[in-house]
């Protein structure tokens, strides 16, 4: 040998090749070996989780040594006999409900269940007495992901699921599904019977809708409770990424959940936010069969679909009252920045017409709060709230000279006035309200297409010189400083019309023939 | 050096190769016997052949009853509660009780008020279910718990 390594370095060479190929090999047997223990290893775990030490059989041996314990009548030995290590669910294929909740919560319905853990227990409350758990499982009231058996599966926050576990205290916004807030008041639906005063006192109709019925600056709200987490923004919720989370924080700060959102903070106390967001929850529209709904419900949903009649100040006072209380005066809104109009203002209904009112009514005032309504409320509804406004009685005081209000009444009337000299005028005295080129500010908006399209110009002049009484309009026609001549007044008029683009009122068809359908 | 380059005496490295294909190998079986398992579900979202009956003061003995949307017929006597499917033991038609038992609508089977075929092509008695008692006390009736007839649970 030592011959060789004399005789030849080509021999060496080859040598050391060969052994570091050798010891190459060596190490990806070695690696092959740890590999395959490793992967062994991991299906052996897998499969022993996944089939033998699971939560749901560790905690049926653990009831069924409770069980054992308990055992002191017959009925009582039989239970523990007949206990059986399995799967347990409980399935409503009407209710879409497939729970094994019960898998692991093996004694909600055995009373002898009370001085045991969690999740041993017996369930609170009398619920089960009257929800028997074979006809209604749990998801149906509590949420979350019925089929997991595994907890934080089955609570299924932050899972990407639908229908995450409502916290404890939110629960009760499920008795809304079959019972309306009356029937389970003092039932355990305290806080959902709470929330849905709160939700008619705030006047959340006025912007929102249900059941198609409402205002139309917010979104319909029919299914708001029953929405996917991924249906709404999380980014600015602080909490858990969950429905219920996101409507509790945005009831404390719409603006900062829903950046530039419309709706004013509610302002509401910490137990008030918790009963709203309950009924807001509890808005689902999940149609379940008929069986289900009680009495109370049957009738809760009829009225919704089928509205009873109302009368036309009742009509005011729920959907127009939120903004503009009783329409009787103008007063200033901080959290949209203006005046709001007095929309039953002893002036105002002096001037108006039935035409504008009615534009006002079903086209709203775009570009600001006041929506159309036209498909909020039925047709009828719309003319008894024009009719309520127009039979405003005006006291002798603040009545227009009558020559004033006929002119204001016709939609032929044209005023003529030098538009240069209105336009200086309007930027001294109008533009700080009602915006340099009449866009709105404080004051109403002139250069709207709706207002220019109902407002006739002697609608317009009488409102400049005799002013808003009630608000914060004030008259510019009179002989003391800082008043107005007509002459002025009349220019005025003719820049607020140059503002508006060419839309006028139109100007009326003989009477009768309006509605009248030729044969 | 030279000494190394020797083969071993024991095939150190062979064994090794046999190891690793052998615990791959292994590791391969163990993830195919997962993939089969997953063909064989625990459980089907089926719904539960054990419901509750009732209270047992719901079924004074002399109660005749039927649970149409079960299927069943409940009897209580003297001596305990019974349980009978409506289900006929020939085609599987819903039987309806009658003056004196059940009759088929379908192939006109007649069974007795305790569930004997009187009269074909009915094979068999209609079934006597299971009656049982959950832990708050409530009746418990197993569709897929066939007992003998004359049967009766007294809780």
């Amino acid at each position: 040998m030592a011959q060789s390594e004399k005789s030849s370095h080509a021999q060496r060479v080859r040598d050391q090749v060969q052994l570091e190929a050798r010891s190459r090999d060596h190490r990806l047997q070695v690696g092959l070996v740890l590999t395959g223990v490793l992967l062994l290893a991991v299906f052996l775990w897998t499969g022993l989780k996944e089939n033998v030490y699971t939560d749901w059989r560790r905690y049926q041996l653990e009831y069924r040594d409770i069980l054992e314990k308990k055992a002191k009548t017959k009925l009582g030995r039989k239970l523990h006999q007949d206990f059986d290590i399995r799967i347990r669910q409980v399935v409503i294929p009407e209710l879409g409900v497939v729970d094994r909740c019960v898998s692991c919560h093996n004694g909600i319905t055995d009373p002898r269940m009370t001085d045991v853990k969690s999740p041993h227990k017996v369930h609170p409350g009398p619920y089960l007495n009257q929800h028997e758990v074979g006809k209604f499982g749990c998801t149906i009231c509590h949420r979350g992901q019925g089929r997991a058996l595994v907890f934080s599966e089955a609570k299924a926050v932050g899972h990407h699921w639908p229908h995450p576990m409502l916290p404890g205290g939110l629960t009760q916004s499920s008795c809304g599904l079959c019972h309306s807030p009356a029937e389970v008041r003092s039932a355990g639906g305290e806080k959902y019977a709470r929330g849905h005063r709160l939700f008619g006192e705030l006047g959340c109709v006025s912007c929102h809708k249900l059941y198609g019925r409402g205002g139309s600056l917010g979104p319909e709200l029919t299914r708001e409770g029953w929405k996917a987490p991924q249906e709404v923004s999380m980014k600015n919720v602080r909490g858990d990424k969950t429905l219920a989370r996101w409507i509790y924080e945005h009831f404390q700060d719409p603006q900062r959940i829903v950046p530039g959102s419309l709706m004013p903070p509610p302002r509401l106390a910490a137990g008030q936010l918790e009963a709203l967001t309950i009924y807001t929850l509890s808005l689902q529209r999940r149609d379940l069969p008929s069986k289900y709904l009680s009495p109370g419900k049957y009738l809760e949903l009829h009225r919704l679909r089928n509205p009873p009649e109302m009368t036309g100040k009742q009509l005011v006072a729920r959907y127009c009252g939120t903004c503009h209380d009783t329409g009787s005066y103008g007063r200033y809104d901080a959290f949209y920045q203006r005046f709001i109009p007095a929309i039953r203002g002893p002036s105002f209904v002096q001037l108006v017409t039935p035409e504008y009112l009615d534009a006002a009514i079903r086209r709203g005032r775009p570009g600001t709060p006041m929506a159309a309504w036209a498909g909020g409320l039925k047709d009828n509804e719309l003319v008894k709230i024009r009719s309520y406004l127009l039979g405003r009685k005006v006291e002798p005081g603040v009545r227009l000279p009558p020559k004033i209000v006929a002119q204001a009444k016709d939609p032929g009337l044209v005023i003529h006035g030098d538009v240069a000299q209105g336009a200086a005028i309007f930027a001294r005295q109008c533009a700080s309200c009602h915006g340099p080129r009449g866009e709105g500010r404080l004051g109403p908006a002139l250069a709207n297409r709706v207002f220019q399209g109902s407002a006739t110009d002697g609608f317009l002049y009488a409102t400049i010189a005799y002013g808003r009484a009630d608000t914060a309009m004030p008259a510019f026609l009179g002989t003391h400083q800082g008043s107005y001549r007509p002459s002025q007044i009349q220019a005025l008029v003719a820049f607020v019309r140059s503002l508006g683009g060419g839309v006028r009122p139109r100007a009326k068809v003989a009477s009768g023939s309006a509605n009248r359908r030729t044969p | 050096m030279s000494e190394r380059l020797k083969p071993d005496p024991v095939p150190r490295r062979s064994f090794l190769s046999i190891a690793g294909l052998g615990t791959l190998a292994l590791a391969g079986v163990g993830a195919l016997a997962g993939m089969v398992r997953l063909l064989k579900p625990y459980v089907y979202p089926e719904p539960m052949a054990r419901f509750r009956l009732g209270r047992p003061d719901e079924f004074p003995p002399g109660t005749v009853k039927v649970v149409p949307e079960r299927s069943i017929y409940v009897i209580s006597e003297p001596e305990g509660v019974a349980v009978i499917s409506l289900v006929c033991t020939h085609l599987g038609c819903i039987v309806a009780p009658a003056d004196k038992g059940f009759d088929c609508p379908c192939h006109g089977s007649r069974f007795d008020p305790k569930g004997r075929v009187l009269r074909g092509p009915a094979p068999r008695a209609l079934l006597w279910l299971e009656v049982s008692q959950a832990a708050d006390g409530s009746l418990m009736v197993d569709a897929n718990r066939e007992v003998k007839p004359n049967t009766w649970y007294r809780g």
